[in-house]
């Protein structure tokens, strides 16, 4: 006995397009009978299913919410053009002020150094002497006196 | 000048007597076809214009209902090659089909199937839909759908079958 028919067989005889071999063989064969009345019901409720259309646009299309698929599409698209352009000024006023805080920094640590400097050079403000010592420190930590200090040339050429 | 004239409002009587007789089969197919109901009905508008300004004597004998079947479907494919219809369309909201009147056969198909049915049709590739309503609904030969699509008679066939396949799957899911 031949093997059972294939759909696309059984499809080609519900289409009168099948072979005569396969007309026979639905003839005989339970298996197949009941394949082929099972696809004539499906068809015919596929065909129902299609075939009734309203005349004119669906009902429901009056009640339908106005915010349709393609609406929320647009209005996220819109929404994400806003805050990518959003996000790019900020980075680029976040990098503009960056850029002056740095200068601010270096200002700063360049005001520092001089501060230090200043503080350096301006040690000796006070009358004291930071680097070499005089012989006035020296008649100082002596106790004695310097020679020349009543004034006389000596003095001066003491000096 | 009168005879022409007359030719003319008889042409025109005809027109409006194929519009009468086609114009809801041809509605439901460009539905089927392009899934948008106002883009179906502007493309019938447009085949029975196409059909008023064609010089109908040339063509006494032509079957108008193939014709009319034939450039809705052309028309239809214009519109599915936009790039900004294919665009506009996968962001198309699904349509539910209401059925006014019922009638008893309809009835008898519960109205679940019968949603997930058009559901999964609206699924189909554009040439599964194309093939399925010439050959099935409109039950054109399947060389002349082959003729009208650009299509081997072969690949009729075998969009066709996928096309049933997938709509039998959705009735499977009632077992």
């Amino acid at each position: 006995m031949r093997e059972c028919l294939r759909d696309h067989n059984l499809l080609s005889v519900y289409y009168d397009e099948g072979a005569v071999e396969d007309l026979t063989h639905l003839e005989t064969c339970s298996n197949c009978t009941a394949r082929y009345r099972r696809l004539v019901h499906d068809l015919e409720l596929i065909g129902q299913a299609l075939e009734r259309l309203p005349a004119a646009l669906p009902a429901r299309r009056q009640d339908r919410e106005p915010w349709s698929r393609r609406v929320v599409l647009a209005a996220t698209l819109a929404a994400g053009v806003v805050m990518v352009t959003s996000i790019g000024v900020w980075q680029w006023r976040d990098a503009h002020v960056n850029v002056q805080r740095q200068r601010t920094d270096d200002e700063n640590e360049i005001l520092r150094f001089l501060a230090d400097a200043s503080t350096g050079l301006s040690a000796g403000g006070d009358g004291e002497m930071p680097m070499l010592p005089l012989a006035s420190d020296r008649a100082d930590r002596d106790g004695g006196e310097l020679e020349g200090q009543d004034g006389s040339v000596d003095d001066m050429e003491g000096i | 000048m009168d005879g022409h004239r007359d030719d003319r409002s008889l042409w025109r009587a005809q027109c409006e007597a194929l519009y009468r007789e086609h114009g809801m089969r041809l509605l439901r197919v460009c539905r089927l076809v392009l899934r948008n109901p106002q883009e179906a009905e502007d493309v019938v508008h447009t085949v029975f214009l196409k059909l008023v300004e064609r010089d109908w004597r040339a063509d006494r004998d032509m079957a108008w209902g193939r014709w009319l079947t034939r450039v809705a479907i052309n028309a239809c494919r214009d519109r599915q090659r936009a790039a900004w219809w294919r665009l506009w369309d996968q962001m198309a909201e699904e349509v539910e089909l209401v059925d006014h009147d019922p009638t008893p056969d309809a009835t008898a198909l519960a109205g679940e199937t019968r949603h997930r049915i058009q559901r999964a049709f609206r699924q189909l590739s554009q040439r599964q839909r194309e093939v399925f309503v010439l050959r099935h609904l409109e039950a054109w030969p399947t060389q002349d759908v082959a003729e009208a699509l650009g299509l081997s008679t072969g690949s009729v066939k075998r969009h066709l079958f996928r096309a049933i396949v997938r709509l039998r799957e959705t009735l499977g899911e009632d077992a």
